[in-house]
């Protein structure tokens, strides 16, 4: 009825070209995307995930790399692409019989693929990727639950997340930037009603006394209260360090967030690096090492007080699949994939 | 097409279309000359027209005043009198028809009519209307029709187009920075939209850049929506606001914005938070809440159940009105006047007093009367039921007044006048025949018969039946059954069980009457059932169970037992101390072969004997030595045998049968005299042959043949056997009477193949000495055999021994940790805690053990010396089977502490956090409905009670449900 999309544009992978020609995405490329299109993670037993497949198409449409992208789309339609419904099974493990023994999806991956798939329709490749994406949104839909108090919710999956009072939720599955683009992209604002959610889920977890965000939390399905799993301990983690990159990667997000929930992770003695730790009791756990993940707090430095990054995130690319695709993810949201913001 | 041309000049277009091109006048002169003034060459001008087009007739003014015309429509215009403009332009069009309103005044005016079609629909709550007029105008929403936008927003909101309805707020938003409208619209977003949603808005608006002024409208604004949406949707308000919102109700305040405060008030109403709900209403001037609301509030919560709710507001605005104070009486009448008043607090009861008078509500004296008549109180000088009758201007002897009057003199203890009353009205309806039995059951249960007229007894018996009185009929039970009259006795009790309401108390009596009527007429099988099933209801039906049951343990003959129902059988004796029950328990394990555990239960009953005397004992002491001689324990049979032989022949019996073996024995052990004297004495009191012969071999083997053969003779008279034939035959050939020797085997030899074998001795064999050579047994330490003792006594559940030696190994400064805590068990098993407890200390000190096995020990030492505190810390330590395990027994006490105390709610919250170690056990759920149910939670306690009597319906779980529902019809009712 009313096309209200007046805010800035996201990150639009379809017109820039930050990671074009750019070594790190060469080197990417080699180093975790098989000759199949499969992307290998390294630090995980060499298994994959749809989640990987839908990081390296987005890459891949911002390096303008057409190629690789279907190659990595022609992956998951193939070896992931096995439900009953459009979407993803979240983990393949090549050494295994069958190489899918969980037919569950990560709403993450499913997202990551659909929003690559509606970039690349923009950028002119192929003629069905809007309407791939489509289906995969439509039944991404099902697993969206409209909360009384924070409106719509992501279940992480299809399966495993619902109890009886409660959903365990993963708030680095509110990938914002994508929220953004596929609104623009497909006209609809569906998608676009889960950034409010996501800022109230983090804003009100950190005004509650939490000391970061975690990598689960546990939302009341009548009330607004928050909680903890009791599986899954209160931790910042490998899940919880994307939501400040989504956030800075966003255009509407509200950038302070990702700024607060930075600086709750740095080290004591290193404060371009990041630690796991406990959000309940704040007890420091073992640090993120690696250089890829540096690179976040480095994009955080360089929004807020126009630091530039060191030229170590865009010159040399980090040597394990999770650290670099973050790495990489992160200079999204530079100037041209350069050292400025 | 013709259109508004005139019609003259249609018509000489239609016969000159050749002459005249033009079909209509060009006016552009003569308008040029008006507006200028012109007014000579205006009329030349209009002359010359007229030449062509002889209708054609405009004045002067009509084109001079155009300026004038415009101000009118557009001050109309802007006064929105847009009926009024359409006139005037159709006026204008009509007197002037060359003339035409602007495309712009046209447009507006198309615009302000969509508008006011906007808001009509609007007005009537036609939302699809308004989302059809946004579809077809999307023109119309811009920044200055904001209004537009938020109603096209609400409309699409409350039609469940929430993504448009997000879509339209947000675009509102994004245009309406700067209008006035804009605080409204973002109240209308926060009524309908999620908080997060709107709490975005508001921070993308950044109103720290606005004015104070309007950033707090925007603030106060969007908090009033997010107020009205929890209040409408019963939706907490998130946890990072509640500051906002409590700031939000004080400046509503401050500014008297009571709407904003009761507002408030209702949203925490909602919420069930009552302090808060109360806080705000409390701030609120009087009256302030409309009456009218506030009925139909209470009505539709009593409708809906939310009877908690309801209760609230009537007693919150109790004193505002009339109405409100008649649903206050209303809806606390059943409680007042229900049986269970009696716990309600007196402040509830002044109140409710207090409200009844000030109104004048009957309904509220009668409440009264009845809690009078429940609770014996006495509340004030008024006759309640009077004064019923008084303010429903009924008469004051109508029946109920009568009834209430008969039960306040009752009450009161006049009791003669209550009696008189009672018989004078008790054929008037089954209430006052129930009144005449209540009030005469007394004269029934009076066990002189003459005090029982048969006149008395028949009316009696008529009053019962025609009110079906329960009590009444159990009297009539009673009173037959002592004097023997079974089946009549049977009868009434039949009617006493099936006229009880499910909402009175169990009664067991009845049960006991009808079991002893049952027993007496000999229906044994069915006395049975019925004690079992009512057991635990009463001291005197547990009797009855174990005296009907006894009969079943006491045969000799009978077979083992159910494990339950004998569990069931020893819980109850152990709980009533009945000897019964131990003897019958004692006997039951000596005749089932079990004679392990007989001995204790014949030491309890002994223990439990009412009567000290022995005499009366002597089953149990017989039993006692039974048991003992079967377990093994000969020792202690004898000591008892040879203490208590002279109680009764079956004891001397045993006595005498436990030494007999002994004396008879080649070589056994040497008798003190006083013990062949006594046992003789034994022996010869009761004629007992086994004694006789017994003494008569002792003699024999220790060549006092004389003696022998009186011996042998008596056991012969007493009771012939192989043995004693023998003995006597052989005893003849060692006196050497080779006569008497001829003639006894000439007697028995015959019948015993053993004496025919006997010879006369011809010479005397030398015997054999041998010498046997002492085996060699491996030596045992002392620690070796106690803690190997020990470890047997606690295997075969001889806890008391496992705890002596235990404490044997410890005085020797033996034990070992492993010790400790062996014994530290064996002291649980015998229930004495603290000294398990320091037992379990020592073993976690000395080590050498599985420390968590100590600390769990230790943990139910804690639990079972009432130290909870320390047992909750032990836990913590335990791994989580064991720690929840202890948790759980915790919460368990803490959770009957809490019932028992009537401290339901938080029993309740005990029973919660019970629940999560595990499934709620049958004796819990029970606790949780009733404390439910004392806590007026009637809909849960019935859910409770229906699940457990789903599970297992039993009478007491079908009792439950019926009073829990009962309690709430009373509700519903009313």
């Amino acid at each position: 009825m009313v096309n209200a999309n007046t805010q800035a544009n996201a990150v639009e992978l379809s017109n820039k070209t930050v990671l074009e020609n750019h070594a790190l995405w060469t080197s990417y490329r080699e180093r975790f995307i098989m000759a199949d299109g499969r992307v290998v993670d390294t630090l995980n037993n060499n298994i994959s995930h749809s989640e990987g497949q839908g990081f390296a198409m987005v890459l891949a449409v911002a390096a303008n790399d057409r190629e690789t992208f279907n190659l990595l789309y022609k992956f998951a339609k193939e070896k992931l692409a096995i439900r009953s419904d459009a979407l993803f099974a979240w983990r393949y493990d090549p050494n295994k019989e069958p190489p899918v023994s969980d037919l569950n999806n990560a709403s993450d991956g499913d997202l990551l693929i659909a929003w690559a798939l509606l970039e690349a329709q923009a950028r002119g490749w192929g003629d069905q990727n809007q309407a791939s994406a489509q289906l995969i949104l439509k039944d991404l839909e099902n697993l969206v639950i409209d909360h009384p108090s924070f409106g719509r919710i992501l279940k992480p999956g299809e399966v495993g997340f619902d109890q009886d009072d409660t959903w365990i939720v993963n708030p680095s599955y509110w990938v914002f930037p994508a929220f953004e683009r596929i609104a623009e992209l497909t006209g609809s604002s569906f998608w676009k009603r889960l950034i409010p959610s996501g800022e109230q889920l983090m804003m009100q977890h950190l005004s509650s006394g939490s000391k970061g965000a975690p990598d689960w939390i546990v939302i009341n399905k009548q009330t607004s209260n928050l909680s903890f799993s009791e599986e899954k301990l209160p931790i910042f983690g490998y899940e919880a360090i994307r939501v400040p990159l989504y956030i800075l990667l966003a255009e509407t997000t509200d950038p302070s967030l990702a700024y607060e929930i930075v600086n709750a992770a740095r080290t004591a003695d290193d404060s371009a690096m990041l630690q796991h730790f406990n959000v309940e009791t704040g007890e420091r756990l073992e640090k993120f090492k690696s250089h890829g993940y540096r690179a976040i707090t480095a994009l955080a430095d360089c929004k807020r007080n126009q630091t530039p990054l060191a030229k170590k995130f865009t010159q040399r690319l980090d040597d394990n699949y999770y650290p670099a695709t973050l790495q990489l993810l992160s200079l999204l949201g530079t100037r041209k994939g350069s050292e400025k913001c | 097409m013709l259109g508004g041309m005139p019609q003259a000049v249609a018509e000489e277009q239609d016969t000159s279309n050749i002459v005249f091109a033009e079909t209509q006048p060009d006016i552009v002169a003569l308008r040029y000359f008006s507006q200028t003034g012109q007014r000579d060459r205006f009329d030349k001008e209009l002359a010359r027209l007229q030449k062509t087009f002889p209708n054609f007739n405009p004045t002067y003014e009509s084109f001079l005043k155009n300026e004038e015309v415009d101000d009118k429509l557009w001050t109309l215009f802007g006064e929105q009198q847009l009926e009024q403009l359409e006139n005037e332009i159709a006026k204008l069009k009509e007197t002037t028809p060359y003339w035409k309103p602007s495309e712009e005044m046209l447009e507006q005016l198309r615009i302000a009519k969509i508008r006011v079609e906007f808001t009509q629909a609007y007005d009537r709550n036609d939302f699809n209307r308004i989302i059809e007029l946004a579809g077809s105008s999307p023109e119309l929403l811009n920044e200055n029709n904001l209004t537009v936008v938020w109603m096209a927003g609400e409309a699409l909101a409350r039609e469940k187009q929430n993504d448009a309805a997000f879509e339209m707020f947000e675009f509102g938003v994004n245009i309406g920075r700067s209008s006035p409208q804009l605080p409204i619209l973002i109240q209308k977003a926060s009524r309908y939209l999620a908080f997060s949603e709107t709490s975005r808005f508001v921070r993308q608006l950044k109103i720290d850049e606005m004015d104070d002024s309007r950033a707090n409208q925007i603030l106060e604004r969007h908090l009033r929506g997010v107020v009205l949406r929890s209040a409408d949707q019963i939706i907490a308000f998130p946890p990072n606001l509640e500051k906002d919102v409590e700031q939000f109700g004080v400046d509503a305040l401050a500014k008297n914005r009571f709407d904003d405060v009761e507002l408030l008030g209702w949203a925490f109403f909602g919420l069930k938070d009552y302090d808060k709900a109360s806080r705000w209403f409390d701030a609120l001037p009087p009256q302030i809440v409309e009456p009218k609301l506030l009925q139909g509030k209470i009505l539709s919560l009593r409708n809906s159940e939310n009877l908690t709710q309801a209760l609230y507001l009537a007693n919150r605005w109790k004193d505002s009105s009339r109405e409100i104070a008649a649903m206050y009486i209303n809806l606390n009448a059943p409680i007042i006047s229900s049986p269970q008043s009696g716990q309600l607090e007196d402040e509830l009861i002044a109140d409710f007093q207090r409200i009844s008078t000030k109104y004048k509500i009957a309904e509220g004296a009668e409440a009264i009367g009845w809690y009078q008549v429940n609770t014996g109180d006495v509340i004030g000088e008024t006759n309640w039921f009077t004064q019923t009758a008084l303010w429903r201007g009924e008469n004051t002897n109508s029946p109920s007044i009568i009834e209430g009057r008969i039960l306040t003199l009752k009450n009161t203890n006049r009791l003669d006048e209550a009696r008189k009353l009672a018989a004078e009205w008790r054929t008037n309806s089954p209430e006052f025949a129930r009144l005449y039995v209540d009030l005469h059951i007394a004269d029934l249960s009076v066990n002189d018969d003459s005090s029982v007229s048969p006149e008395f007894l028949s009316t009696f018996e008529e009053a019962t039946e025609l009110s079906k009185s329960a009590s009444g009929s159990e009297a009539l039970g009673w009173y037959n059954l002592t004097r023997a009259k079974d089946v009549k006795a049977n009868k009434w009790f039949d009617m006493s069980v099936d006229w009880r309401n499910a909402e009175l108390p169990e009664n067991a009596k009845i049960y006991e009457g009808k079991i002893i009527a049952l027993k007496r007429s000999g229906n044994l099988k069915e006395a049975r059932i019925l004690a079992n099933r009512w057991r635990e209801k009463a001291p005197e039906i547990a009797n009855l169970y174990i005296d009907l049951n006894a009969a079943i343990l006491l045969n000799p003959k009978v077979k083992k037992q159910e494990k339950d129902f004998i569990d069931a059988y020893v819980e109850i004796t152990e709980r009533y101390r009945s000897e019964q029950g131990a003897e019958a328990l004692g006997w039951y394990l000596v005749n089932t072969g079990q004679s392990k555990f007989a001995s204790q239960w014949f030491d309890k009953a002994l223990q439990w004997k009412n009567n000290g005397d022995r005499a009366d004992a002597t089953k149990l002491i017989e039993g006692r030595i039974i048991a003992a001689r079967q377990g093994g324990r000969i020792k202690e049979a004898r000591r008892l045998a040879s203490k208590n032989a002279h109680l009764s022949r079956s004891i001397a019996q045993q006595y005498v049968g436990l030494y007999s073996k002994s004396l008879s024995k080649n070589r056994g052990p040497k008798r003190s005299k006083n013990f062949i004297n006594q046992y003789g004495d034994v022996t010869k009191r009761y004629k007992f042959a086994e004694g006789a012969e017994a003494l008569a071999w002792y003699d024999h083997n220790r060549n006092r043949f004389k003696t022998a053969d009186i011996w042998f003779d008596r056991a012969l008279v007493w009771n012939e056997t192989e043995t004693a034939a023998f003995g006597k035959t052989l005893n003849a050939s060692k006196l050497k009477l080779r006569k008497r020797f001829a003639t006894l085997k000439k007697r028995y030899a015959k019948r015993y193949k053993s004496v025919a074998k006997l010879q006369f001795p011809t010479a005397t064999k030398k015997a054999k000495k041998t010498k046997v050579a002492a085996a060699k047994k491996p030596k045992i330490s002392r620690y070796d055999q106690l803690a190997t003792a020990m470890v047997n006594a606690n295997r075969k559940g001889q806890y008391k021994k496992c705890a002596q030696l235990g404490g044997q190994l410890a005085k020797a400064g033996l034990a070992r940790g492993k010790d400790y805590e062996l014994r530290g068990w064996c002291q649980i098993n015998r229930k004495q805690f603290k000294s398990a407890s320091a037992s379990f200390s020592r073993a976690i000190k000395l080590g050498g053990i599985n420390k968590s096995n100590a600390r769990y020990g230790l943990g139910l030492a804690a639990l079972n010396t009432g130290q909870l505190k320390q047992a909750a810390s032990i836990a913590k330590t335990l791994p989580k089977k064991r720690k929840n395990d202890i948790l759980k027994n915790i919460l368990t006490r803490q959770a009957l502490n809490a019932y028992e105390k009537r401290r339901y709610k938080q029993t309740i919250a005990i029973l919660d956090e019970l629940k999560k170690y595990g499934r709620e056990t049958r004796g819990m759920s029970e606790i949780r409905g009733w404390s439910l149910l004392k806590r007026r939670k009637t809909k849960s306690a019935i859910a409770v009670f229906k699940k457990l009597d789903n599970q297992v319906s039993t009478r007491k779980s079908r009792k439950a449900l019926a009073i829990a529902r009962n309690q709430l019809f009373s509700h519903l009712e009313s």
